[in-house]
């Protein structure tokens, strides 16, 4: 299989842990982009 | 033009049920002949352009095809640019596009910033040979890409050109069309089918041609915001919501969408249609869907949900599994295009986290319909 068409759940969270801060200070913008839905 | 979405009204007229195509997938059960009459649709304009919105008014004019009673839709359209109307308002016409040739073309390029088409094209020649035969050497391409160089193209999948979907969603770009629609047909008994491989290969090749081609607008299959999966609940709306009005020449009557008039399932149907709220979807859910984790994701016809299975929420089970692969897929897009940035958005953050939601779901999807297992690597 492609390695570009393969899902790493070990590479997602390396690739979140770097927004983890803009996460946590943009939560009210991301909010706003999808409004329908609140934050966990 | 303006994005449909950001109309705050919209008005569908019917205008004939002729045609001059015979398409496999057509879902209009009269092939009566009826022509609109353009006093009445005039009034009934007028009536409702007597109020002003805020975003205006999306007026769409509706065949059969359309352009059959050019002569008419001519006739309404003058007589209506030549009142004094407060309301912003802006035509749509979906067409065929093999009737627009001469003084229609002459007519329609001096008036392009008041009337937008939308083209219903299936893919190339050859598929559109399956789908519609003779129609794909008599739609003049070039002319509609120079008057409308952001002109929206549908395109319906049958079970027939299913295994050319890639290929025709590339000619369709081809040709000069940024934004394509495609579209399961609803006239297709996909469960005795078995093309669920063959659609996986299908968005696989396009899946790599758009990661290749970021400057390329994917087809709406991979533009749809997996984001909305994190959501548990369904936030569905009904198109219908807001204010749109359906009136049908044919009935003299007005129906929540145009897809509720009876030329399309009947009388009966139609005034049942009438009674029904479409304004609480979320507890009209049923299961399976409604545990489904693609629910938000999985756009429907609320009223092709009526007249097929009885209910306004219930869906085309048949269709499930096609849908589903289009979702895993798009998950797969979304996780390289993703990775593949250098500045993601906060949007992408958020899809990211959906990926990491449901990757499992994806795995399963792919194992269970298509006996695919390497598709998600637990070690990196
Ligand atoms: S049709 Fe299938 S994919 Fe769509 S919401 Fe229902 S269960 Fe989910």
């Amino acid at each position: 299989m492609d390695a570009q068409t393969t899902i790493q759940p070990l590479r997602i969270d390396a690739w979140l842990a770097q927004f983890q801060d803009i996460e946590c200070k943009t939560n009210d913008t991301i909010v706003g982009i999808t409004c329908w839905y609140t934050f966990g | 033009m303006k994005a449909s979405k950001t109309y705050s009204r919209k008005v569908y007229i019917s205008t004939n049920s002729t045609c001059n195509l015979n398409c496999k997938y057509c879902f209009e059960n009269e092939k009566v002949k009826f022509e609109f009459n353009i006093d009445e649709a005039l009034n009934i304009l007028l009536e409702q352009l007597s109020t002003q919105t805020i975003y205006g008014t999306q007026i769409s004019l509706r065949g059969g095809e359309p352009f059959m009673v050019f002569h008419k839709i001519k006739h309404l359209c003058e007589s209506l640019w030549s009142q004094d109307i407060k309301e912003y308002y802006h035509i749509h016409i979906t067409t065929n596009g093999t009737l627009i040739h001469g003084d229609i073309q002459k007519w329609l390029s001096s008036n392009r910033d008041k009337i937008t088409l939308k083209l219903s094209l299936d893919g190339d020649r050859k598929s559109s040979e399956i789908n519609r035969p003779k129609s794909f050497d008599l739609i003049d391409f070039h002319f509609l890409l120079n008057t409308w160089p952001e002109m929206k193209v549908n395109t319906t999948i049958t079970a027939e050109t299913l295994p050319y979907l890639a290929e025709n969603i590339k000619f369709i770009n081809s040709l000069g069309f940024k934004h394509i629609t495609p579209h399961f047909s609803i006239m297709t008994d996909w469960k005795n089918c078995n093309l669920g491989n063959t659609l996986y290969k299908q968005l696989q090749e396009l899946h790599n041609f758009y990661l290749k081609n970021p400057d390329i607008e994917p087809c709406s299959f991979f533009l749809s915001d997996i984001s909305c999966t994190l959501n548990d609940k369904s936030c569905h709306q009904a198109c219908n919501s807001g204010e749109m009005k359906a009136y049908d020449m044919q009935t003299r009557k007005y129906y929540p969408c145009y897809m509720c008039f009876p030329s399309i399932g009947g009388e009966k149907i139609a005034e049942e249609f009438k009674k029904l709220d479409f304004t609480n979807l979320e507890e009209l859910e049923e299961y399976p869907c409604k545990a489904c984790t693609f629910l938000n994701l999985c756009i429907t016809c609320y009223a092709e949900n009526y007249i097929t299975r009885g209910s306004l929420s219930r869906r085309d089970m048949s269709l499930c599994k096609y849908q589903k692969i289009v979702f895993a897929v798009l998950f797969n897009f979304e996780y390289n295009r993703i990775l593949s940035l250098t500045n993601p958005s906060p949007n992408d953050v958020l899809k990211m986290m959906a990926i990491k939601k449901h990757y499992k779901e994806i795995e399963n999807i792919l194992k269970e319909e298509l006996q695919i297992t390497s598709q998600v690597e637990v070690n990196t």
